[in-house]
């Protein structure tokens, strides 16, 4: 167990997750290792304060290279430079990003906000595609009771209610059941007009025939 | 190792640490309470990725398990081959220890009582004889030391609340904190798996075998993978604990630990 080290003496060699691509983009926590002594390696859990990494656990390379191996951690082949303010992100391409924590937030928050739109399109035509960009959404911003509303309203669709029920315990701590369940039916009745109005607009060519 | 060894084993290492304690002047209290030891849950994390797979198989894999499922062995330079244990699944009678920050599952103290016939413990991380931790006599192979230190579920409690009184300013500091004395065992360096009792359970353990106390995950894996909020619905329907986890946004990476901790002074203190 170290007691903290600073971040300007440390270098970026991976993160403390393995993730599949339908976890991204995700925020995770950076692997360092000392710049002077590559072989001391810092892996969390930690906290971060400023320039200092706190309560991280200093393991060898050996053991680093052993824990990539098992898939508990991802290694990089390049290590980055250690920044303060910097956060570790890894993007819908599976490309790891490295930036000032105002930088990965506007970026996360435009991806949110990109695939929720694409979500909402494509719940009136696909529901995979649907749950799919939700479920991005969500990973870029998990403080959002949109994408968790969109998911509820697709499981229903396709007949899980006791899904959809399960969702409304998962909300963001900000948020509520009622505001849930609102969004929900907004979205199902989004649905049901997108219905209407391509049956209305199958009936003039019906009455022609 | 035979069962018989096991409690011999057991008796030595508690005459050991008694002795131990008593050259030290530690005593124990006579009002120590115990249900803390008896109860401590067994913990299991592993990273996000995996954890899809394992919901929805709903069974932990020992490493030899998940290598012949994919055809392979489990490579011989590993802990694990070295000291013969990759037929098991490992637990630690304590929180979630790093290295896994993503996700795990908590058991009850009971799953030992199953596994009394095939189950053991060591009162330390055992693939950490073949890395981090450093021996007193480093002649002696680390299958050698492991054998020695081999000890009995669920009996290798004794051993664990003897050490809770007798090394830790106060029992709960095993959680948490770091032991005021190194006791008699002998290892050094490393981390807090140094004295962390690790349980092993031959092949396989069912996750609804009765014994899964509690699941935690990340909100956003429970909500998009299904085989997992599949198994946090079913946690729902049958009394298991669910902890979803909120994504860091502070440059807290403690997540999984802390709500750990937090659970187990909640169920247990």
């Amino acid at each position: 167990m170290n007691g903290f080290s600073e971040v300007s003496d440390l270098e970026v060699i991976g993160y403390g997750n393995v993730l599949t691509s339908t976890m991204l983009p995700s925020v995770e926590p950076p692997v360092y290792r000392f710049r002077d002594d590559p072989d001391q390696i810092l892996v969390p859990p930690f906290s971060l304060h400023g320039n200092l990494v706190i309560g991280a656990t200093i393991i060898s390379g050996q053991e680093a290279e052993t824990l990539a191996f098992r898939g508990e951690i991802t290694l990089f082949a390049t290590p980055l430079t250690a920044q303060p303010g910097f956060v570790l992100w890894i993007d819908l391409d599976g490309e790891v990003r490295y930036e000032l924590r105002r930088v990965a937030e506007a970026e996360l928050g435009r991806i949110a906000d990109e695939a929720l739109a694409r979500a909402e399109h494509e719940f009136l035509r696909d529901l995979n595609a649907a749950e799919h960009w939700s479920g991005v959404a969500l990973s870029a911003d998990d403080r959002r009771i949109e994408p968790v509303a969109l998911k509820a309203a697709v499981l229903i669709q396709r007949g899980d209610r006791a899904g959809a029920e399960y969702l409304a315990t998962l909300l963001p701590p900000s948020a509520t059941r009622r505001t849930f369940e609102k969004l929900v039916q907004e979205y199902l009745s989004m649905s049901r007009r997108h219905i209407m109005s391509n049956v209305a607009s199958i009936r003039p060519v019906a009455a022609a025939a | 190792m035979n069962r018989s060894q096991l409690l011999k084993n057991l008796d030595t290492l508690c005459g050991d640490l008694s002795d131990y304690g008593r050259n030290k002047g530690r005593h124990i209290p006579a009002d120590a309470p115990s249900g803390l030891c008896s109860r401590l849950f067994l913990s299991h994390s592993m990273a996000d990725a995996k954890l899809p797979t394992v919901c929805g198989s709903g069974v932990l894999l020992s490493a030899s398990a998940i290598a012949a499922n994919n055809g392979t062995s489990v490579p011989v330079g590993c802990s694990e081959a070295q000291l013969g244990t990759a037929a098991f699944v490992f637990f630690y009678v304590a929180p979630f220890r790093y290295p896994n920050t993503g996700c795990g599952f908590l058991f009850s103290a009971e799953l030992e009582e199953t596994h009394r016939a095939d189950g053991v413990c060591s009162p330390f991380d055992s693939g950490g004889l073949v890395k981090h931790l450093i021996r007193r006599d480093p002649s002696e192979p680390p299958i050698a030391f492991l054998n020695r230190h081999e000890l009995p579920v669920p009996e290798h409690r004794r051993y664990l609340d003897l050490s809770m009184q007798l090394l830790f300013a106060s029992p709960g500091d095993y959680l948490t904190g770091d032991p005021s004395l190194p006791g008699p065992i002998g290892l050094s360096g490393g981390d807090r798996r140094r004295w962390t009792h690790e349980v092993r359970i031959p092949d396989r353990v069912e996750l609804r075998g009765g014994h899964l106390e509690a699941v935690f995950a990340r909100r956003t894996l429970v909500i998009r993978e299904r085989s997992v909020r599949e198994l946090f619905q079913w946690c729902s329907s049958t009394n298991v604990s669910t902890v979803p986890l909120e994504s860091s946004r502070a440059d807290d990476y403690n997540a999984l630990q802390t709500a750990c901790i937090e659970y187990i002074r909640e169920k247990l203190y």
